[in-house]
């Protein structure tokens, strides 16, 4: 049971990594790597310590995550609805599609400076680059969800007089769950990221913003506590909405072959 | 004429489409139609936007307010600047996740000592690495290659990994079988067996690498496309702002569509037609 349990867990690859820290802490020690800037992990371990008993960083974190999660649940709602819209009215999907394609092509991060410009440096602000980059991936993933769901499983439907808003809500949706997750994951991950260059350049709060001011007031320790907190913060969201997901939707993940 | 810029980068990929089968098309590329309510919306924007609007300029001010940038050629230079940060950044991202992703993939140890390490690297936010490298590496072309070549390894890098661990056996051993050297063994093998997952990488790494080197110059203000968008945004010239999002959304189109015509051929080449 427990050799079952220690084969699970990667115990080489976590010494591995350990060792890494340790070799960097030593590195660092010794003086033989020296960059200006390059503190040693328990620099930056004491000084995610004070951030967090000073507040500071629980402050910052609290509200970048919050505009993360708004933007990213704002653009689950609009993509969903609008990809079943496109999905299953033909024409609506050929007089839009090409659009949709080429607002994509832009890079998402050039939109930030224009978002601050409409909406000036607030949460607002932070809000829509989240949505806007979350509902892309939510919003394509709801189409080719819904254009996969296997034609026998409606034509059976069909047999069971299942149709119109019924067949979506127990048919196709229920089938294209699976793509719509994995759409509102890829979203969740730009969403952050984008949320940071946006707090970087436009509005003052955030971690965003504590990395620009730690970079300026030249606390790299600060900056590798924020940058270790935001990572962690990006895999405990993921893991969350991956762990909600396969409790909710249990039997269509399962349909799907995942877990 | 910013219409026009919006629009003509896709005639490539549609024209592409149109030679292609029907049921192919059924399945991918979505029909020019679809182009309507992007041009009506730049049409309407034009007519109805309120002269010098502060907030929505109209469209033929965007092309107006990118000549004195054009003028001065340093709307050029900021491209070519930024165009030579994204094509740097991912050949040095392919040469180093195509080798560590091989090597990785070759041996299982090795794999599973290094998982953990690559994994918790490769969730390192691109954005929040930004200020952390201005600050070790300075304002420089290092410091943007830096923060481009880290997060666009890591696709090539997975995807090389994933090839290499499931490459058959039976093919390392009829090489040595057949008594070829290691250095042949690698050209005639080794690559040409990866070659297909490393192009996949390159695939998704492409246009990661062009947001993070927009990321880079828009946060620094360093130069290239990004660092005018910055400035453009900083002294409220929206119009430049406007114009300028979209030259790097054309940008962006040029980058998606050479890289998938790029993997398509090569796919082509290697398999002798056989792959479509």
């Amino acid at each position: 049971m427990t050799r079952a349990l220690l084969r699970r867990v990667n115990v080489l690859g976590l010494l591995t990594l350990l060792g890494f820290f340790l070799l960097w802490e030593l590195l660092v020690r010794t003086g033989i790597l020296r960059f200006e800037y390059l503190p040693a992990p328990s620099g930056v371990l004491t000084a995610g310590a004070d951030l967090v008993s000073s507040g500071e960083l629980p402050t910052n974190l609290g509200h970048t995550l919050e505009a993360t999660v708004a933007g990213w649940l704002l653009a689950t709602v609009v993509g969903v609805l609008l990809g079943t819209l496109m999905a299953l009215v033909r024409p609506v999907w050929v007089y839009s599609m090409a659009s949709i394609d080429a607002l994509r092509s832009l890079p998402i991060v050039a939109f930030v400076p224009v978002a601050v410009l409409l909406l000036g440096f607030t949460t607002q602000m932070e809000i829509v680059v989240a949505f806007y980059a979350a509902v892309w991936p939510v919003l394509l993933n709801t189409v080719a969800g819904l254009r996969a769901v296997h034609p026998r499983l409606i034509e059976v439907g069909r047999v069971l007089r299942v149709d119109g808003v019924r067949e979506l809500w127990k048919l196709r949706l229920p089938a294209a769950t699976p793509y719509i997750v994995t759409g509102m994951r890829l979203g969740l991950a730009v969403s952050l990221v984008l949320i940071l260059v946006a707090e970087m350049v436009g509005n003052p709060s955030g971690v965003g913003f504590a990395l620009i001011s730690a970079s300026q007031s030249l606390q790299p320790e600060v900056m590798f506590a924020y940058i270790v907190t935001v990572s962690l913060s990006g895999i405990v969201l993921n893991a969350l909405l991956v762990g909600l997901v396969s409790i909710v939707f249990r039997g269509q993940m399962a349909a799907a072959g995942e877990k | 004429m910013s219409a026009d810029a919006a629009t003509t980068p896709l005639t490539p990929k549609e024209s592409a489409g149109t030679t292609a089968a029907r049921a192919k098309r059924r399945r991918g590329g979505a029909p020019l139609r679809g182009l309507l309510p992007l041009v009506l919306g730049l049409v309407l924007w034009q007519v109805l936007a309120p002269a010098q609007s502060p907030y929505f300029p109209a469209p033929s001010e965007w092309g107006r307010a990118l000549l004195p940038l054009v003028k001065d050629g340093s709307l050029l230079t900021a491209i070519g600047w930024s165009f030579l940060t994204f094509v740097l950044g991912l050949l040095l991202a392919t040469v180093v996740g195509a080798a560590i992703g091989a090597l990785i993939g070759a041996n299982r140890t090795v794999d599973r000592a290094l998982g953990p390490t690559l994994e918790s690297l490769r969730v390192l936010p691109a954005a929040a690495l930004v200020p952390l490298a201005t600050l070790v590496l300075g304002y420089s072309m290092q410091m943007k290659l830096l923060v481009v070549v880290l997060p666009a390894t890591w696709p090539i890098l997975l995807s090389v990994r994933t090839a290499r661990r499931s490459l058959s056996p039976v093919l390392m051993d009829m090489s040595r079988t057949l008594g070829l050297g290691r250095g042949e063994r690698v050209r005639k093998i080794l690559i040409p067996a990866l070659t297909p997952s490393m192009l996949l990488g390159i695939r998704i790494a492409a246009p990661l690498a062009l947001i993070i080197t927009l990321l880079v110059e828009i946060v620094t203000r360093i130069n290239g496309l990004g660092g005018l968008l910055g400035f453009a945004q900083a002294s409220f010239l929206t119009a430049q702002v406007y114009g300028l999002l979209v030259i790097a959304g054309a940008l962006g189109f040029l980058v998606n569509w050479a890289v998938t015509h790029a993997e398509h051929a090569v796919s082509m080449r290697m398999t002798g037609g056989a792959a479509d």
